[in-house]
This record gives C-alpha cells, structure tokens and sequence, in this order.
C-alpha cells in the first residue's frame, strides 16, 4: 500500500466517524437516540436496509465463494422480494401502528413479559455473535494487507464503528449507512473495471463468461430437491423465505431500520426498494468474484490465499514439491485457456481437465496446510483481499479497503444500536426501572452501544477461524430465526396461542434445530423452515391444554 | 410505548397490491433472466 491509499483510508475513516458524531445533537430523547423521531425518508431507510445486510462478510466471503465455487449462491436470495410483500402487508403497518420500540415488544401486549423477554434474550445472544463475526471479516483483510496483529485490528475496526453509534445513534447509524453504500458501490464498480482492463489484449468480458461458463460456475438456477444440497432454487425459495422473514421481521437490527421512517408507507418502500435491488445487486457481486476467477487464468494465483499459512508450510521439502506441481498445472490451464474456444468441444475438453488437474494440486496443498499447520484453515476469505492487495493499481486498493470498512461498519453499527435497544427497552426500561427520563434511558442506551461493542470484537477473535465467515453468520442466524419467526406467526395468526405455548414453543422449535444440525446432514437454510414450524406446531398444542375463558380469539386467558 | 405519534395518510390497498404484484413479477423476470444467462454462457 502507497501513501495515496492510506490517505483514502484515512480519510473515510475520519469522516465518517465524524459524520456519526454529529449526529449526538438530534439524539438527545430516547425517541430520537433509537428511533430517529420517526422522521426518516424511505430512499435512506431503504439503503440503510441494504447496508445493514451487505456486510463486509458479503465483499470478501461471496466473491471469494464466486471464485471457489461459481455463482450458486444467489439463489440464497431467491425468496427475499416474496419475504418483503409478506412484511409490507402485515409486520410494517403492525409495529408502526403500534408504535414500539422493539418487535419484542409487541409479545408483551400479545402474550406476556416472559415471552417478550426469552424472544430478546434470544435476539441478543444470536446477533450479538453474528456481530462478532461481521467484525472478523474485515479485521482478516487488514491482518494481511498491513501485517497487524488480528486482534489488535479486531479492536481498532470494532471500537471505532462503536465510537459515532455510542454518539450518534440510530441517526448515526442510518446517515452513515447512506454514505457507505455509495462508497461500497463506486469501489466495486472500479473495481470490475480495472479486473476487464487487466485481461490479456483482445479478451473481454463475454470470452471471460463463456470460460467461466463452461466449468459450471456461472449457475444460478439449480432444480434439484436435496435438502444437503446448500444452495438449490427450492432451498432459496422455500428456505430463504423463512429466513428473511425470520430476519427482517423479527430482528431488531431490522425492524429499527423501517420503524425509523417516516410513516407506513415509507417503511413499506424502503423494505421493497431491497425486493428489486437486492439479487441483481448481490449478482454484481458474484460476478466480480467470477471475474477475478477468470483473472487468475492468466495470472498465477498463489497456492494458498492466506499468505501466512505458505510462509510457514514453504519450509518443507513436500510442500516445494507441491508448489512445482501446481506452476506446471498453471502453465498448462493458462494455455488452454488461451485457445479455449466456446463452439469447440475438443478444446473446451481439453481446458475442463487442465482447470480439474490443476484444482488438485491446489487442494493437495490446502490439505498439506491443513495437516501441518492449521486443520480449520479455510481459504475463501482470503482471496478477494489477496486479489486487491497484489493486483489492484495504487489509488484503487485505498478505495477497496475503504469499501471493505464501509460494509463492514455498516451492519456492525445496525447491530449494536440493536443490540443497544433490545438491551435498554426490553430489559433495563422492562424490568428494572421503567420509569425514567429520556436522558437517563439515551444514557444507558450509549453505555450498552459500548459493551456490546467490546463484546462482539471479543467473538470475533474467537470467529476468525471458523471456517467460511458468510455461512458461519448465517448459521448463527438459522439457529434461531426460525423460531423467532415461528413465535410471530403464533402472535399474528393462530388466534388459540398462548404465552405459555409461545414461551415453550420457542423452546422447542429452537431445540429441534439444534438436533437437526447435530444428528442430520440438512442444509442450514432448511432450519429456518423447521424451526418455525416445530415452534408453531408446538406452541398450538401447547396452548390447547390451557384453559381458557371467554371467546377464543380474545385475549382474556388463564395462564 | 412510546408517546402516540400522528400517523400521515396511507396510499389506498389497491395502489399496494399493483406494487406487490409488480415485485412478483419483477422476480419472476429476473431468476428468469438468470436462468438464461446460465445457460447461454454454459
């Protein structure tokens, strides 16, 4: 890195931290420190929505993913827009109506304290993990473009994006995400270009797609019903159905974004402004990981991403071996690839087996790795950065880090002025002292935005090594969305629910999931549809053996 | 809860349900373009 790209770098972080400390002066009532007054236009929340989505996790983990393993991971999204309709038509006017702090609250009025409370309980334990990953991603990057220590960039990541939420709050948080949206989209828009510039003379973007292409790695739609398979159109559709209504729904980190706008319809455009831009946007960004995999045809890549883990496997005589293999697997696919024509079959045989040959050598070394040094060692991650920091012109590489700190800041301050929320309205205002000035509760409010911020860098520290960040949050996350999503549906639509069958329901649905993830080889997504379902299920029955008095749809129960 | 808020005026159902049938669509039109861009450039 050149002093051109520290000053970038700098330079964003300065003012952005500075553009959320600003902020402190419309944050003064508990109104405005968590909810923003309710004043907020639907473009922002909507962009706000967006970036509290598109983490860091989702610039170094997809891309990475685009180039391992082709673009099967957008299906992961195909649910989202019919997920957003379900939310416009009843949780959107719901909670603005109500006029609620957190959705946990509204379980309160519908069921009870304790349900209220085991549901937040829930939400804090499961986010304030996924934070701690969200703050790992980018902390990887810096680890190895600078050399630092990791933990030591855990924290400057982590306590900075906590720095202007503590201050500013959701103001902070929604103004800021505004910004680093339009960072985070002109980075990856240079980005893709510099990538097309970069091919040999006389290669474009179609011969790029058509070699892609042709190892199966542009793949959007796969039709088959497997619940092991990860990423199929059903497990999209079906899977990622209940977890973005799990996710946008009944998480706070979520929820805050729309209950922030202005009136309901602004809530609703900002909610639908993702059901059209999302896939297409999350395509670009596969499509950037598909472009540095057709880049590295023509340019060596390194064995192993993580350059750490090749310093110290090169010492020894097999991994030398190992490394003269693959140069020569290189060579050999590079030049197919060079003559590779799409209408030819014989040529286009000719570069499958060059690219599988090659693909060996490379996960001979990666088990190498493993078996020596590091038996979780996971290469994904590692690849984008890697790419940027070797490839990318001076100037370009200042932006791509700041882009990377963007979305990575983002979704961390989302989720700690959640965190904060669920935390002081749920819990300290709940059951300790509820009733309390305005300054008290934005006083207790930033001082929780602290802790859960050293909280979640210390996950993170713990999160680095867990194999493929993306899908390690999104696991966090199915653990327990469906059954948050579950206990809604009980609230919403199944008049005879009760608290208790609610509070055990949740239980329940919760423990189905963890026996499905330990005793049977499904697929994560599909825990988000047992869990809400074994929630429901159970919760029914459960209420059905308390007694009731009165009409059934009312609300006047014995429990 | 918070103090009671005015709430502004809300676009009627009808204009709602073209919205949503318009996002329905629209998803329908784009795993379909995707569909076809994998098979074009397999």
């Amino acid at each position: 890195m050149r002093a051109l790209d520290w000053a970038i770098v700098v330079v964003y972080l300065v003012y952005v931290i500075w553009d959320g400390i600003r902020m402190t002066k419309h944050s003064n009532s508990k109104e405005g420190y968590f909810l923003a007054n309710r004043s907020l236009p639907w473009w922002a929340v909507g962009l706000s929505v967006m970036a509290t989505q598109l983490s860091a996790i989702t610039l170094v983990g997809t891309t990475g993913q685009a180039y391992s393993d082709g673009m099967r991971f957008i299906q992961f999204y195909y649910g989202l827009p019919f997920a957003m309709i379900i939310l416009c038509v009843t949780v959107v006017p719901f909670f603005h109506r109500a006029n609620v702090f957190t959705a946990y609250e509204y379980l309160e009025k519908r069921f009870d304290v304790k349900v209220r409370t085991l549901t937040s309980f829930f939400f804090l334990i499961s986010r304030g993990l996924g934070v701690g990953t969200i703050i790992s991603a980018p902390s990887i990057v810096l680890s190895i473009v600078f050399g630092w220590n990791l933990i030591a960039t855990i924290f400057a990541i982590g306590l900075s994006t906590t720095i202007y939420t503590v201050f500013g709050g959701v103001q902070a948080v929604t103004w800021t995400d505004v910004k680093q949206m339009v960072i985070i989209f002109f980075g990856l828009g240079i980005c893709f270009m510099v990538i097309l510039w970069s091919f040999p003379a006389g290669y474009s973007l179609v011969d790029g797609l058509h070699l892609a292409g042709s190892l199966g790695k542009l793949n959007t739609v796969d039709t088959t019903f497997d619940l092991k398979e990860k990423y199929t159109i059903w497990s999209g559709l079906i899977g990622g159905l209940f977890l973005m209504l799990g996710y946008f729904g009944c998480d706070q980190s979520q929820v805050q974004r729309f209950l922030t706008a202005k009136s309901v319809d602004e809530g609703r455009t900002s909610l639908l402004m993702s059901a059209f831009l999302k896939i297409p946007m999350q395509f670009g960004i596969l499509l950037i990981g598909v472009m540095v995999f057709v880049f590295y045809q023509f340019t060596a890549p390194p064995i192993v991403f993580n350059s750490a883990e090749v310093d110290k496997a090169s010492q020894t005589e097999e991994f030398r071996q190992i490394q003269g293999k693959y140069a020569a697997a290189f060579a050999e696919r590079r030049a197919a690839a060079l003559s590779f024509e799409k209408n030819d079959e014989g040529l286009r045989r000719i570069y499958i087996d060059a690219d599988k040959k090659f693909n060996d050598s490379r996960k001979e070394a990666v088990a190498f790795v493993r078996s020596t040094s590091n038996p979780t060692f996971n290469d994904i991650n590692y690849v984008f950065p890697t790419f940027i920091l070797e490839n990318m012109p001076m100037g370009v590489i200042g932006l791509l880090i700041a882009a990377i700190f963007a979305a990575a800041m983002s979704s961390i301050a989302a989720e700690l002025n959640a965190l904060a929320t669920a935390t002081t309205i749920d819990f300290y205002r709940r059951l300790y002292r509820p009733e309390a000035t305005d300054a008290h509760y934005v006083m207790v409010g930033r001082a929780t935005t602290f802790i859960w911020g050293l909280f979640a860098c210390v996950v993170a520290i713990f999160a680095a090594n867990l194999g493929s960040l993306i899908e390690v949050v999104n696991k966090f996350g199915s653990f327990f969305y469906g059954s948050l999503l579950g206990v809604f549906v009980l609230a919403f639509v199944v008049k005879r629910a009760r608290s208790r069958g609610a509070f055990f329901g949740l239980l329940i649905g919760i423990s189905s999931v963890w026996l499905a993830s330990i005793y049977s080889d499904i697929e994560f997504l599909w825990f988000n549809v047992i869990g809400c379902v074994v929630t429901v299920v159970a919760g029914y029955l459960i209420s059905l053996t308390v007694r009731k008095r009165g009409d059934a749809g009312g609300l006047e129960i014995v429990d | 809860m918070n103090d009671e808020h005015e709430a502004p005026a809300e676009r009627p159902k009808a204009f709602w349900k073209k919205v949503y049938l318009a996002v329905v669509i629209n998803a329908f039109v784009v795993v379909t373009l995707l569909w076809i861009f994998s098979r074009y450039f397999r």
